[in-house]
C-alpha cells in the first residue's frame, strides 16, 4: 500500500534537552489523510521527539520538512503559521477562557474577520460545542475538553496536526470514543494527524500506519494493520527496548512497509 | 453612625487609586510572573511626573496621563534591560522580587536626589461640593473615582472583547500553549508591561491629587494596599483586583472613622490573611497551577 506524499518529513533527527540527546536519529512523515501513531514505552522519547517537531527543543542533527520547505531552524511561532497544529497532552486548553475563546486563540493567526466564521465552521465539525460555547473550558468533562483542544487547533488550519496522548487521563470509553470518531474523521477529512498513544491496540486500530520508538530509536515501522499482526510488538514495549526487533536500528530505516 | 457613612464615600475615593494600582499589577503579575515590589516606587515616578507637568500649566487630568505614559516608558525599559537579564539567567520569583527592589531603590533615589528630597503640595481649585447624604465629596474627587471605573470598563472591555486582550489573558494562563496556538507572546508580554506600567502611573498621580502632596516615597504609602488588593482579587484578575479594591479601600477607611488610623493597614494585610486562608491559589502568578515561568 503506497503512501501519500509526505506533508512533514523529518528525516534522521536528534533531540534532546542540554548535553542529554534523547531522540537518535529518527525518521518519520504523514501525509494527508494519514493518521500516524507514534508508539513506543514510557520513557523512549516519543514527546521529546514531538516537543522537537513542533519546534519546543532544537534540533540537534538531521533535518525537518513542512511541505516542502524546511524547518529545521525555524521558531516554533512560525512553524504554526507554516501549518503546524498541536495538542499537548496536558493543559491543552486555556482553562479561564470560555469555549468559544479557545476557539478565537486558535484562530489567532487567521485575518481577524475570518475567526468568527472559522470557528462556526470548526464548532459545525464538533457539534457537541455547540452548546458549550459560553462555558469556562476548565470546567468541561474530559472528553469535551479534549474536543475542544482538537478544535483549537484545527482553527488554524494545520497541514499536520501533532496530538500528544489524546486519550491520556481519560476513562476508557471516553478514550475510545475521542480515538474512534474524532481522530478517524479527522484522516477522513483529508487531516493529517501524527498521534503519540498508549493505547496500542486501539491507536492502532485508527491509525493508517505506526512508528515504534524504543530507548530513543525508531525500531519499527509499518502500516497499521502490520503491526497489528505484530507478534513482537508488546515484548518490544516490556523489554523497554532492551531486546532489538528485526535487527536493531536498522530496522527503523527499513521498516515492514 | 454619619461618621462610618461618611467614611464609606471616602473609601470608594480611596479605592480610585487603590483600584487602577491594584489592576496594572494584577495584570503584570498575572503575566509575567514578576512580583514587583518597587510598584511603588514607579507609582512615585507617575506622581512625580504628573505634578511635574502640571507645573509647566497643563491641565491636572492632562498631566496624569503623561504621568501614565512616562511610567509606561520606564516601566517597559526596566523590564526589557535589567529584569531581562536576570530571567535569563534563570532567576526565580524570589530573586525577580529581589531585582525590582532594587530597582525601585534607583528610581527613588534618583527622584530624591533630584528633587533635593522635598515634598510638594499640589494645589487644585475646588469649584463645586455635592452631597449623597452624609457623603460629602469635591468635583474632584468624583472625577477620580469616574475616572477609576471608566479605565477599569475600558480595561475589562479590552481583555475580553477584543484579540489582542483575549491573548493577553491567554498568555498569562499558559504561556506555552499560548506560542502553539501561534500567539507572538513576547509582543504580548511587551503589552502587558506597557499597560500596567500606564496604570501604575495614573494611579501615583490619582493617589496625589487624593492626598494633595508628593515626594519622591509617595507611592510607597499605597502600595501595601495595592499588592493586597490585587492578591486578594487573585493574580491575573482585574475584575477581582477592582471589587477588592473596593473593599479594602472603604476598610481601611471605617477602621480610621473609629479611630485606629494606625491599623488600617493591619486591617488590610488581615483581610489578605484570610483570603489566602480560604483561597490560597489567589497568590499564583499567571493562573498556572503546578509551575512557575517567568516571561519578560
Amino acid at each position: 500500500m503506497l503512501r501519500p506524499e509526505p506533508c512533514l518529513r523529518a528525516a534522521e533527527v536528534s533531540f534532546g534537552y542540554a548535553s542529554l540527546r534523547v531522540v537518535h536519529e529518527a525518521s518519520l512523515q504523514v501525509g494527508p489523510g494519514e493518521t500516524v501513531v507514534l508508539l513506543g514505552p514510557n520513557g523512549a522519547g516519543k514527546s521529546t521527539l514531538v516537543k522537537g517537531i513542533i519546534g519546543q527543543l532544537p534540533l540537534l542533527s538531521g533535518t525537518l520538512d513542512l511541505n516542502g520547505s524546511d524547518i529545521s531552524r525555524t521558531p516554533a511561532q512560525i512553524r504554526v503559521r507554516q501549518g503546524l497544529g498541536y495538542v499537548p497532552q496536558i493543559r491543552d486548553v486555556f482553562p479561564t477562557l470560555s469555549v468559544w475563546e479557545n476557539l478565537t486563540m486558535g484562530g489567532y493567526l487567521l485575518a481577524r474577520s475570518g475567526i468568527k466564521e472559522r470557528a462556526e465552521q470548526v464548532i459545525g465539525d464538533f457539534p457537541a460545542l455547540d452548546r458549550l460555547r459560553r462555558r469556562r473550558a476548565g470546567t468541561l468533562s474530559g472528553g469535551e475538553r479534549k474536543m475542544l483542544a482538537i478544535a483549537r487547533a484545527l482553527m488554524a488550519k494545520p497541514s499536520v496536526l501533532i496530538l500528544d496522548e489524546p486519550t491520556s487521563n481519560l476513562a476508557p470509553l471516553i478514550a475510545a470514543k475521542v480515538l474512534e470518531e474524532i481522530v478517524a474523521s479527522l484522516a477522513g477529512a483529508g487531516q493529517a494527524v501524527l498521534m503519540i498513544e498508549q493505547r496500542v491496540e486501539l491507536a492502532l486500530q485508527v491509525a493508517t500506519y505506526g512508528y515504534v520508538l524504543v530507548q530513543g530509536q525508531m525500531r519499527l515501522d509499518g502500516h497499521a494493520a502490520q503491526l497489528q499482526e505484530t507478534e513482537d510488538l508488546s515484548s518490544l514495549f516490556f523489554s523497554g527496548g532492551a531486546a532489538p526487533l528485526h535487527g536493531g536500528p536498522e530496522a527503523a530505516t527499513r521498516g515492514l512497509a | 453612625m454619619n461618621l462610618y457613612i461618611e467614611a464609606i464615600g471616602f473609601g470608594v475615593i480611596a479605592a480610585s487609586s487603590i483600584a487602577l494600582g491594584a489592576m496594572g499589577f494584577t495584570l503584570q503579575f498575572g503575566l509575567t510572573n514578576v512580583l514587583n515590589v518597587g510598584y511603588g516606587a514607579t507609582m512615585s515616578f507617575g506622581a512625580i511626573v504628573a505634578y511635574a507637568a502640571h507645573l509647566t500649566g497643563m491641565s491636572i487630568w492632562l498631566a496624569l496621563i503623561c504621568g501614565g505614559i512616562a511610567t509606561s516608558g520606564l516601566t517597559l525599559l526596566s523590564a526589557k534591560t535589567l529584569l531581562r537579564v536576570y530571567a535569563k539567567r534563570g532567576a526565580a520569583l524570589f530573586e525577580m522580587a529581589m531585582v525590582t527592589f532594587g530597582i525601585a531603590l534607583i528610581v527613588e533615589y534618583a527622584i530624591a536626589s533630584i528633587t533635593e528630597n522635598n515634598t510638594f503640595s499640589l494645589t487644585i481649585a475646588i469649584e463645586h461640593t455635592h452631597a449623597l447624604g452624609p457623603i460629602r465629596f469635591t468635583d474632584v474627587q468624583l472625577a477620580l473615582v469616574i475616572l477609576a471605573v471608566v479605565v477599569f470598563i475600558l480595561l475589562d472591555g479590552f481583555l475580553r472583547l477584543t484579540k489582542v486582550g483575549t491573548a493577553l489573558r491567554a498568555t498569562a494562563v499558559d504561556p506555552d500553549l499560548a506560542r502553539a496556538s501561534g500567539i507572538a507572546t513576547g509582543r504580548i508580554v511587551t503589552i502587558a508591561w506597557l499597560l500596567s506600567g500606564f496604570l501604575c502611573g495614573l494611579a501615583g498621580g490619582v493617589f496625589t491629587i487624593d492626598i494633595l502632596t508628593v515626594n519622591a516615597f509617595t507611592g510607597d504609602s499605597l502600595l501595601s494596599l495595592v499588592i493586597v488588593a490585587a492578591l486578594m482579587g487573585t493574580a491575573g484578575s482585574v475584575r477581582g483586583a477592582a471589587l477588592a479594591a473596593l473593599l479594602l479601600g472603604i476598610a481601611t477607611q471605617l477602621v480610621s472613622a473609629a479611630g485606629a488610623s494606625g491599623y488600617a493597614s493591619a486591617v488590610a494585610y488581615g483581610v489578605l490573611a484570610v483570603v489566602l486562608l480560604a483561597r490560597p491559589k489567589s497568590v499564583q502568578g499567571g493562573l498556572v497551577a503546578d509551575r512557575v515561568q517567568i516571561t519578560v
